[in-house]
Order: C-alpha cells, then structure tokens, then sequence
C-alpha cells in the first residue's frame, strides 16, 4: 500500500517564494518508472546524432529525471549567428507512466526553476499560431507547456476533462515526443534577434529579445522570392541564414516578440 | 548519407516513432501514409489513424502524407520522424 503524500507546503510570503510541489502519491515502483526511462535513455542514445544536429543536448540524467538542453542557432546579423539555449527543461518520470511526465522550465546553468524568457508557438488545426507556454500554473505557480502529455497539463483544473490516460496509449508521454514538441514550439521557432531602445532623460533602457516565428512559412517566402529573383540558390536554400549582407527585411508574416 | 532511389522502385526510410527507429520499405508510387501506416503497425501502433500522427524530416518540415513517395524529394536511408500530433493546447 502506497504511503500517503504528506501535506502540501505553504508558501512563506516573507521568502517571496511560490508553492513547491506537494510530494506525489507513490502509485508505481521507483523500479518499475525507472526501466521505461531506461528505454527511452536507450532509445534516445540510438539516434543521439539526429538530435545532436537538432540541438537536443542531455544535460543531466538524474534518478528518475532528465534534463535537456536545446540549442538553437539566431541570426544576429545577415552574416553571423550566435547558438542560444532555448529552453532547458527538466522531465521528472516519478509515477511514470499512470501519470504524465511533469516538465519544468529550469536555468541552464543553475537547474533553478526559470521561465525560459520565450514563448512556446504551435499551428492550431486552422493554421493560426497558438502560445503553449502559459505562466502561472494554479498549482505550481510557475510557466508551464500548455500540452497533453505534460503532467502540468493534465493537472491543470481546466484540464479534468482531458485525462492523461487518453494519451497515454499515444506515446504523448514519451522523452523523444515531449522534446519533439518542445523544439517545434520553442528552439525551432527562434528566428533572429531584435531591440528596442528608448531614451526619455535621464533614463534610458535597450531592450533585446528573440524574435520567434513560423520557419515554414518563412523559408515559403524566401523560396518565392528566390523564384521571382531568378538568381540561382538563394535564400530558401541557405535556410534562414544569409550568407551576403542584405538590406533589413521587413518583419515577415507571422513573427513575434519573443517578451514572455 | 541518404542514397539516390534503389532501381526496384522502393524507397527505403529509417522513420523514428515516438523516439524509436523502424525500417519501411515503400512503393515510389504509394502515399507517404502507406510508410505511416508501416510505421504504426511495426512499432505496435497498428490500427491507429494515420492523421493523428505527423511525419517530419529531421529539420522538422511537415511531410503531407497525401504526397507519392517518388515525389517527396526523401531518398533512401533517409530519417523523418514521426510523432503523435500535439492535439489542442494552451
């Protein structure tokens, strides 16, 4: 018989913290979550490769939680581009899997909790862009992917009606889905760098953020425009990186200020 | 490195489900769904719908389904990787 979770801890309002997690119920063995993390480990080692070029990086393998990395490469100018980390995510597999995996946004260089200081982008059914990243969760009080298959998902009271064991027989839970659909919504979508400035004496403030947008869409246009150009390879097939110095384009369809 | 078609007329694809590789073999002439469905079925996902997974390159470039495997401009030995679709959210 599993033990019973003890009591929720209340915040400290002098600490200024939000509510930790209440421990979880003890529903499957440590071992047994333990094995299917085990596979998926293995599964993800055999196409380590793939993921290495995707920008995956495990950052640490823990008991029962992993944290990954994701890089993802931004143009800075129209001939340079700097690797940023966006997002790094702990997946905890405690419970795994009669409950969800829980994914957290942690800081890279400290596992702290963090907000990832982007937006999480998905296409809805009608083509239209939807942020998936969703800041405070009722529960945890901290961003959270908006997604089936997440635990924070499921746990969320608007949720109750979308059970995670609907999803469960679909892979949703699985480490390579989780972080297939973190890096369509977030790493994938980053797409430059802008910067605000205002000066209002004696103040004065510069603001940079990454620039999110739709890939496809954008690498579609750059195609067109290699078309109506006639020059040969152009921007389609450098991808979204141009190698001669151009002009500013004109903020094409569809992206976004990355401000959380 | 992703070889030109074999002459057999089949193209040959590693299709990553869920994490985990499957070899499909499919007629140059048949939908990407058939792979799909190939796919499914080897991984132990035989039965469920096609449109509720989506198969993508590893650029992550969506793969319409409908499109002939011949016509998909994939080569053999080639990774896509196929996921369930994320359903709504947010």
């Amino acid at each position: 018989m599993a033990d019973a979770a003890p009591p929720p801890t209340q915040p400290d309002p002098a600490a200024g913290g939000s509510p930790a997690p209440a421990a979880p119920l003890a529903l499957v063995p440590p071992e047994v979550s333990s094995a299917k993390l085990e596979r998926e480990l293995a599964a993800w080692a055999e196409q380590e490769d793939g993921y290495l070029r995707r920008g995956w990086r495990l950052r640490r393998v823990g008991e029962l939680e992993v944290e990954v990395l994701f890089l993802a490469p931004v143009a800075v100018d129209p001939a340079s581009r700097l690797t940023v980390v966006a997002p790094c995510v702990r997946l905890r597999f405690d419970n795994y899997d009669i409950v969800a995996p829980s994914v957290e946004f942690v800081d890279p260089l400290t596992g702290e909790p963090a907000h990832p200081g982007v937006n999480a982008f998905l296409p809805t059914p009608d083509g239209q862009q939807r942020n998936v990243l969703v800041h405070p969760h009722p529960r945890t009080g901290r961003p959270f992917l908006c997604l089936p298959g997440v635990r924070e998902y499921h746990d969320h009271p608007q949720h109750s009606g979308d059970d995670w064991l609907l999803h469960r027989g679909r892979d949703a839970g699985r480490l390579a889905v989780l972080c297939e659909r973190i890096w369509r919504a977030i790493p994938r979508t980053l797409i430059g760098v802008g910067m605000q400035t205002r000066w209002t004496p004696p103040v004065s403030e510069l603001r940079v953020q990454l620039l999110q947008g739709d890939p496809d869409q954008l690498r579609a246009i750059a195609a067109q425009m290699d078309a109506a150009s006639g020059d040969g390879p152009g921007l389609a097939e450098q991808g979204l990186m141009l190698a001669a110095p151009q002009p500013a384009p004109a903020q094409p369809p569809g992206a976004q200020g990355g401000n959380p | 490195m992703p070889k030109p078609p074999s002459p057999d007329n089949h193209l040959d694809l590693r299709v990553v489900v869920s994490g985990i590789e499957q070899q499909v073999r499919v007629n140059l002439r048949e939908p990407l769904s058939h792979a799909v469905r190939e796919a499914l079925r080897l991984s132990g996902n035989a039965g469920q719908p096609g449109d509720d997974w989506e198969l993508r390159t590893d650029g992550g470039l969506l793969l319409d389904q409908d499109v002939r495997a011949g016509d998909s401009g994939l080569t053999d030995g080639q990774v896509v990787f196929l996921s369930p679709r994320a359903g709504a959210g947010g």
